[in-house]
C-alpha cells in the first residue's frame, strides 16, 4: 500500500462525518454526495462504506433511524452527533495542521489553507 | 444487476446473525440497490444503471464480512468455543487421566508421571485439533488464533518432554517411533507455517495478532522459570507465588484464577475493541506480575516475563495509531 493510499485509508470517517455535518442521510446519497464532492477523487463500494457506517455507529459517531417515508424499502437515515461533530472539529484541525507542514516540507504555497470547512 | 441473486448471497453470508437484525441489515442494502437503480445520474436507463450500481456494490461476500466483523453475530458462541474446553472440559480429562494411569506421582522433572505427560499431551492435540476445525469451518478468526497456537504448543510439548533426540529417551525404541518423531516435527513445522501465513495475511488486525503470539511468550516464560525453579532461590524458596486468597473444594481460587476466567469474557463478548484489549492486557498481566515478584533474584526472568505485557502495550498503541477497522477507500 503507498504512502497515499494509507493517507486515504485512516481518512474514511472524517469524510463521512464531513458529509453527514451537512445533514442527515441514508448511504446510497453519503455515496453519491462523497463522490459529487470530491469530483470522483473519492469513491467505495457499499462493501467498504456499511461497515464503516456501522462501526461508526457502534462508536457513537453516527446515528441511525428508520425512515419509511419513500420506496418499498426502509432507508436507514444516518445522523452525526455530538460525539462525531468533536472528532469531526478535531479531525479538521489534525488534516489542516499535517496537510500545511506537508506543503510547507514538499516547497508548495499553502494549498491546504482554507480547503476544509469548519463546523 | 440482479437484485434478487445479490440479497440472496448476503443473506447466506450474514449466517449466523439474529433473524431481526439480518432483516434489517438485507432492507438497508436492498433499499441502497433500490435507489441506485432509479437514481437517473447513475445513467440513463435501467440496465445502464444496474451495470454501474452492480460494480459499486463490491461482492456480497466482502459486505457480508465488513459486516461480520463490526457486529460479531457469533461471539457468545466463539466464547463457549474457548471457555469451555480451555477453562473447564479440561479438568475432567485431567482426572479421568490421572485414574487411568495414576498420573499425579511426582517424578524428578514434573510433578506429573510420564505416561501421564504423554498421554495428555496426546488428547489435548486431538481435543485442541478437532477446535482449529470447528474454528475454520465457522471462519471464526478469534477462535482459530486462539487454538491454533495452543495446538502447536501442545505438539511442542510433546516433543520436547519426550526428547527423542536423545539416545537415552525411553521412546527411541523402535523404527515406529522414529517415524512418529518425524511426523510430530513435520506437524510442528507445517502448523508453524500455516500460522506465519495466517498473521501475514491479517496483518492488518493487531489485536488478531498479539492474541495468537502471547501464548508463546507466556509459555517461554513458563519454560525459562522451569530452568531456574531447582535453585528454589525464588521470593518463596522452591514454590512460585500463586496469590490465592480461598480454595473452593480443594481448587484454589485467585489473582490468577479469576483473571483467566474474566480475560475470554472481555475478548470475546465485547463489541468495544478497547475492552477486547483490556481482555488481553487481563490475559497477560496477573501471570507476569506474580513470576515478575518471585524471580527478582534474576533479572533475565524479569525481562523475558515483561515482554508479555510489553507486546499487549505495544499491539495497543499500533492499533490506536492505525485505526485498524476503517475500510480502505480505494475499491
Amino acid at each position: 500500500m503507498t504512502d497515499l493510499q494509507q493517507v486515504r485509508k485512516g481518512s474514511t470517517p472524517l469524510l463521512i462525518l464531513g458529509i453527514l455535518s451537512q445533514g442527515p442521510m441514508h448511504g446510497y446519497a453519503i455515496m453519491r454526495e462523497l463522490e459529487k464532492r470530491s469530483e470522483g477523487y473519492f469513491n467505495m463500494t457499499a462493501a467498504l462504506l456499511y461497515p464503516a457506517l456501522h462501526q461508526m455507529e457502534q462508536d457513537d459517531l453516527i446515528q441511525g433511524k428508520w425512515d419509511e417515508s419513500k420506496g418499498m424499502h426502509r432507508r436507514k437515515v444516518y445522523e452525526i452527533t455530538r460525539a462525531g461533530l468533536e472528532r469531526l472539529a478535531s479531525g479538521q484541525a489534525d488534516w489542516r495542521r499535517f496537510a500545511e507542514q506537508l506543503f510547507k516540507m514538499l516547497g508548495g504555497a499553502t494549498a491546504a489553507s482554507g480547503e476544509v470547512n469548519e463546523h | 444487476m440482479n437484485t434478487e441473486k445479490y440479497l440472496d448471497q448476503l443473506k447466506a453470508e450474514l449466517k449466523g446473525f439474529h433473524p431481526e437484525e439480518r432483516a434489517a441489515l438485507i432492507e438497508e442494502v436492498a433499499a441502497h440497490i433500490e435507489d441506485g437503480l432509479a437514481d437517473p445520474q447513475l445513467g440513463n436507463d435501467l440496465p445502464e444503471r444496474g451495470q454501474k450500481l452492480e460494480a459499486e456494490m463490491g461482492s456480497p461476500h466482502d459486505l457480508g464480512r465488513g459486516l461480520k466483523e463490526i457486529h460479531r453475530p457469533n461471539r457468545w458462541v466463539d466464547l463457549l468455543l474457548v471457555f469451555v474446553p480451555y477453562e473447564i472440559l479440561k479438568y475432567p480429562i485431567l482426572i479421568i487421566l490421572t485414574l487411568i494411569l495414576g498420573g499425579l506421582a511426582q517424578t524428578n522433572s514434573s510433578v506429573f508421571s510420564q505416561p501421564y505427560l504423554m498421554a495428555s499431551n496426546r488428547i489435548f492435540f486431538l481435543l485442541y485439533g478437532l477446535l482449529v476445525l470447528i474454528a475454520l469451518r465457522r471462519r471464526s478468526l478469534d477462535v482459530l488464533f486462539f487454538w491454533l497456537p495452543q495446538t502447536i504448543l501442545t505438539v511442542f510439548a510433546l516433543i520436547f518432554r519426550e526428547k527423542r533426540w536423545l539416545p537415552e529417551s525411553p521412546f527411541n525404541t523402535n523404527m515406529a517411533s522414529m517415524f512418529e518423531s518425524l511426523f510430530w516435527l513435520i506437524l510442528l513445522a507445517g502448523m508453524i507455517s500455516w500460522l506465519a501465513y495466517l498473521l501475514w495475511v491479517n496483518r492488518h488486525d493487531v489485536l488478531l495478532i498479539v492474541l495468537a503470539l502471547l501464548p508463546f511468550l507466556i509459555t517461554f516464560g513458563n519454560m525459562a522459570l522451569s530452568q531456574y525453579r531447582s535453585t528454589g532461590n525464588f521470593s518463596g524458596g522452591y514454590q512460585l507465588p500463586d496469590w490465592n486468597f480461598a480454595f473452593i473444594g480443594g481448587f484454589p481460587l485467585g489473582v490468577y484464577q479469576i483473571s483467566m476466567l474474566v480475560w475470554p469474557i472481555l475478548f470475546y463478548i465485547s463489541r468495544h475493541r478497547q475492552m477486547r484489549w483490556l481482555g488481553l492486557l487481563l490475559n497477560a498481566t496477573p501471570l507476569a506480575l506474580m513470576n515478575i515478584v518471585a524471580s527478582m533474584r534474576y533479572p533475565q526472568l524479569v525481562v523475558v516475563w515483561i515482554t508479555p505485557v510489553t507486546l499487549v502495550v505495544i499491539g495497543w498503541l499500533i492499533d490506536q495509531s492505525k485505526h485498524t477497522r476503517q475500510p480502505s477507500l480505494i475499491t
